[in-house]
C-alpha cells in the first residue's frame, strides 16, 4: 500500500510530460496559413503563340492589363500555361507548381516575418530545370503582382507572375469595415 | 746605551731591527721618550705614521653604524645593477616596438588601400549585381543577369542569360527535363526530419 503511494507522483509526473508535449505539438503555428499565394505561368511571345500548345487559354482580364502596362516586358501575345495558389505558411518553406504534372518551373516561398498593413516581405526562389535560378527578397502587395521573364521558349518566353492573394490579418479590418 | 745613531733609529721605526739590536733601542727608547718624541716627530715617515695609526685601531671595535654604511653600499651596487640588467633591456624593447609599428604602419596603410581598391573593383565589375543587390536579388549562376523594374501597378524582373528550355519539352502537356526535382528533394528531407512521438 506505502509502496503504491510512493509509484503515484511517478505516474502523475510521466501523464503531465505527455500531456504538455501533445500540447506543443499542437501548438505548431509555423504551419498557419498567413495568405495565400497565386502563381501563374504565362508564355509571351510576338509570334504564333499556339507553338506554345493548343486549346490554352490567356490570361484573365486583370493578368492582360498589368502585362499590358509593364515597361520591360512587352509581347503582342500571351497564353496561360498553368497557375497555383498556394498558402503562404508562417514559418515553413511551401511551394507552387504552376504546371500540375510539369515540374520544369517552381517557385518556393516563405514569409521572412509578419505581414505589415498589406504587404508581406518573402524569399522567393526561382527554379528552373531542377537549378535554383533567382533568390529574391520581394516585399509582396495585394494588387501589386511580381512578373519574371524567365527563359526562352518556342519563340517566346516564360513568364511567372506571382500574386499575393490574399493576407490573414487583413480579415479583421475587413470585417470591421462590414 | 747611549743614544743609537739616525739610520738606527730609522730602521727601528720601520721595524727592520731585530734581536739585541732591537731590544737595546727598545730600551732606550722607553728610558727617552720624551726626546725622542720632541726630536724625531717630523722626520718619522708616513708609512711609518699610517702602520702605527693603523696598529692603533683595535680590531674589535666596528665604525659607528655599520648596517646603515654596509646597507648603503648594498644599495648601491643593486641600483647599479638593476640598470644594466632593466634599462638596457628595456631600452631594446621600446626599440622593437617601434620597430613593429613602424614595419605595420604601412602595411597596414597598404591593406586598406587594397581592400578599397578591390571594393571599386567588385563594384564596377558587376554593376548588375549591385543593381539585383539593392533589390534584394541574388543570382547564384555566373552569367545571368537580373534588372529589376518597379511602377505603381508592378514589379518586373527580367532574367537573362538563362538557358533556354528545350523547344522538344512540352511543358504545356506536363513534361519535365530529366532530374529529381528540388520540390519532392525538399519534401523527402522533411519527412526525413520530421519525428513523431
Amino acid at each position: 500500500m506505502k509502496q503504491s503511494f510512493q509509484i503515484l507522483p511517478i505516474i502523475l509526473l510521466t501523464l503531465l510530460s505527455n500531456v504538455s508535449s501533445l500540447s506543443a505539438q499542437a501548438k505548431d503555428t509555423g504551419t498557419d496559413s498567413v495568405g495565400e499565394l497565386k502563381v501563374s505561368l504565362i508564355f509571351g511571345t510576338n509570334g504564333d503563340a499556339d507553338q506554345a500548345g493548343k486549346d490554352l487559354k490567356q490570361p484573365s482580364k486583370e493578368q492582360l492589363e498589368a502585362l499590358n502596362k509593364l515597361k520591360t516586358i512587352k509581347f503582342a501575345h500571351y497564353k496561360m500555361l498553368g497557375e497555383d495558389q498556394q498558402p503562404i505558411l508562417r514559418s515553413y518553406e511551401n511551394w507552387a507548381n504552376p504546371m500540375k504534372s510539369s515540374k520544369e518551373i517552381l517557385l518556393s516561398f516563405q514569409p521572412r516575418g509578419k505581414p505589415v498593413g498589406d504587404h508581406l516581405k518573402m524569399d522567393l526562389e526561382f527554379w528552373q530545370s531542377h537549378k535554383k535560378i533567382m533568390k529574391s527578397g520581394a516585399t509582396l502587395k495585394k494588387g501589386k503582382p511580381l512578373f519574371i521573364q524567365g527563359p526562352a521558349w518556342r519563340g517566346g518566353k516564360i513568364i511567372i507572375a506571382v500574386e499575393l492573394m490574399s493576407l490573414t490579418n487583413e480579415k479583421p479590418a475587413e470585417a470591421e469595415k462590414k | 746605551m747611549n743614544r743609537p745613531d739616525e739610520k738606527t733609529l730609522c730602521s727601528w721605526l720601520d721595524g727592520e731591527l731585530e734581536g739585541e739590536e732591537l731590544r737595546q733601542v727598545e730600551t732606550w727608547a722607553e728610558a727617552n721618550a720624551a726626546e725622542l718624541d720632541a726630536e724625531f716627530k717630523c722626520e718619522i715617515g708616513w708609512d711609518a705614521l699610517n702602520d702605527g695609526a693603523l696598529a692603533s685601531l683595535s680590531d674589535s671595535i666596528e665604525p659607528p653604524y655599520p648596517e646603515f654604511f654596509n646597507s648603503k653600499i648594498q644599495q648601491a651596487i643593486s641600483d647599479e645593477t638593476e640598470l644594466e640588467n632593466v634599462v638596457v633591456p628595456s631600452s631594446s624593447s621600446s626599440s622593437f616596438w617601434q620597430k613593429l609599428r613602424l614595419m605595420l604602419a604601412p602595411a597596414a596603410v597598404a591593406a586598406l588601400v587594397a581592400f578599397y581598391a578591390g571594393t571599386q573593383m567588385q563594384s564596377s565589375s558587376s554593376s548588375s549585381d549591385m543593381a539585383a543587390d539593392q533589390n534584394s536579388i541574388y543570382v547564384p549562376h555566373s552569367g545571368i543577369v537580373a534588372a529589376v523594374s518597379e511602377s505603381s501597378g508592378a514589379t518586373e524582373i527580367v532574367l537573362d542569360g538563362l538557358t533556354p528550355i528545350s523547344d522538344e519539352l512540352d511543358i504545356a502537356a506536363g513534361e519535365t527535363s530529366p532530374g529529381d526535382s528540388p520540390m519532392m528533394a525538399n519534401a523527402d528531407d522533411e519527412e526525413s526530419t520530421y519525428i513523431f512521438f
